[in-house]
């Protein structure tokens, strides 16, 4: 077989004549492009290993601060890796999923010019990179969770998984901003400069805007400010929701316990996982709309 | 019946409007060169043949309908500029590609063949600049398009390149196919194109300047607008 038929075999060209794809075709093939692409982009490769080597680094200093070296179980780490999941996802997320959607010159071009539809062709590039970031997500933890089998025992297989889930969802939030961003500035550096506001406004100063606004209101508005403003906020909702999830949501202050009150620990949990979904799926339908009059 | 039929085409950026009330009708079997100075709205008209661009007035039909925003299905476009995506080989750029418009792998061979391609297992990354353009037309041409629309083709191209797109588009143009293609290189359109245009203020107008290379030496006879 010639080296031509082997590779286009291996895209999944048909030996036989096809029909043109539908939009689910679409949606299918552009986002399996999109993932092997991703896949063999060797810098995915690199965060999942950051994310290992920083997880075990924080095991390791969490032990010190405590005066006893060694490595800290994961139970102990997990508050502090969930902070750090916030700080890379998110990052990794926008980066990807601006570069990819806003995409390379003439490239769109070329899809849209084959009959395919921009809501298709989005649709795709979007499965694609969160099936990517999520196979990268499940390398990344699943290393932690070695590692700290072997250097600190089994334990806390739960909140493991639980760190997984959240990841997960912070991809799928972050992934569906990065389409809107995208989809509005239509150029790859201002795109991604945008990408880079969003992240410093949603994980770093959202929070400290929170707490601000906790400490300047009288209760119980504070409270109530405090519900509402976490929901405002994916970061916010995943990094409460894995606290609730874990159990110590008493480190959550006000906000743990109006939530704990009201909805109990698995109504919060759930009221937070699906604000997150909510938040994703209407960013991603308000990309989708927008794209719809995209001219190139 | 005309496969590319273009009436009163009005296309406005901002302040700025780009094509005027054009007007071009190109029939099976003929191949319209478009030239003209940078920014003249070249692109923009095959842009919106394309259904990449839509038109603010004006009737645009490419085989009997109209492109936006779907895209010209049965036509084979190639942009000014493509990047593919880097980690991919040639071979399975063409595979996908040929999955997208459904056509049979028996079909994607010649296309490769045609524009001398012979660094399917390479990633595209790899690739330089004209070999990337020879991958971006095997696309355009390939499964034998009705419409064909190619913005300056030859940019970047070697002599091989070159010849390779000539006999392309004339082996298109012999089974009746349409095409529409912008370019600078003078001599090449007076070989390749069976009508030349000059886009200029908005409107196609004949192109005077072939008069000075002649037009007995195109292979398929320029008729001057």
């Amino acid at each position: 077989m010639s080296a031509l038929r082997t590779s286009a075999l291996r895209a999944g060209a048909s030996s036989v004549p096809a029909l043109r794809m539908g939009t689910l075709g679409t949606v299918k093939e552009v986002a399996r492009m999109e993932f092997a692409g991703a896949l063999r982009a060797s810098w995915l490769r690199w965060m999942v290993a950051l994310f290992a080597v920083t997880a075990i680094a924080m095991s390791y200093a969490g032990s010190l601060a405590s005066g006893v070296p060694g490595f800290q179980g994961f139970s102990r780490t997990s508050v502090s890796l969930i902070n750090l999941v916030l700080l890379i996802v998110p990052s990794l997320a926008l980066v990807l999923g601006i570069s990819g959607f806003v995409g390379r010159p003439g490239y769109w071009e070329l899809l849209l010019a084959q009959g395919m539809t921009r809501q298709a062709v989005l649709a795709g590039k979007y499965i694609g990179y969160l099936a990517a970031l999520w196979l990268s997500l499940l390398g990344g933890v699943s290393a932690v969770g070695v590692v700290f089998a072997l250097v600190a025992g089994a334990n806390a297989w739960s909140q493991l998984a639980l760190l997984a889930v959240e990841g997960a969802a912070a991809i799928a939030a972050y992934l569906s901003v990065a389409a809107l961003v995208a989809v509005v500035t239509r150029d790859q550096s201002k795109a991604l400069i945008a990408g880079v506001a969003v992240w410093f406004l949603s994980v770093i100063v959202y929070d400290l805007a929170v707490a601000s606004i906790a400490v300047a209101l009288p209760a119980p508005a504070n409270v109530w400010a405090l519900v509402g403003l976490v929901l405002g906020n994916p970061a916010d909702m995943i990094r409460t929701a894995f606290f609730v999830g874990v159990g110590v949501s008493d480190s959550l202050g006000p906000t743990g316990a109006a939530l704990g009150h009201f909805l109990g620990s698995k109504g919060s949990f759930y009221l937070l996982n699906v604000g997150v979904a909510l938040w994703s799926a209407a960013c991603l339908a308000v990309a989708m709309r927008i794209s719809r009059r995209w001219e190139f | 019946m005309a496969a590319i039929e273009v009436v009163s085409l009005r296309k406005r950026f901002g302040d700025v409007e780009v094509l005027k009330g054009l007007d071009l009708s190109v029939n099976p079997g003929e191949a319209v060169a478009v030239r003209g100075a940078n920014g003249s709205g070249k692109s923009t008209l095959l842009r919106t043949l394309s259904g990449l661009v839509r038109a603010d007035s004006g009737k645009v039909q490419v085989l009997g309908r109209s492109p936006w925003p779907a895209g010209g299905r049965g036509a084979g476009y190639m942009p000014q500029r493509v990047e593919f995506p880097p980690h991919f080989t040639a071979g399975e750029i063409l595979g996908f590609f040929a999955k997208a418009r459904g056509i049979a792998l028996s079909e994607v061979e010649p296309a490769a063949r045609a524009f001398a391609i012979t660094y399917m297992e390479r990633p595209v990354g790899s690739l330089s600049g004209g070999m990337t353009q020879r991958l971006a037309l095997a696309v355009a041409f390939m499964g034998a398009p009705k419409v064909l629309l190619v913005d300056e083709p030859t940019t970047a191209l070697d002599d091989v390149g070159v010849d390779c797109f000539g006999s392309a588009l004339e082996a298109a143009l012999l089974r009746g196919a349409a095409a529409v293609f912008t370019t600078h290189r003078l001599a090449l359109t007076a070989h390749w194109a069976t009508r030349v245009y000059r886009l200029e203020d908005g409107a196609l107008r004949g192109d005077e300047s072939l008069e000075s290379v002649g037009q007995s030496g195109a292979g398929r006879g320029v008729s001057h607008v």
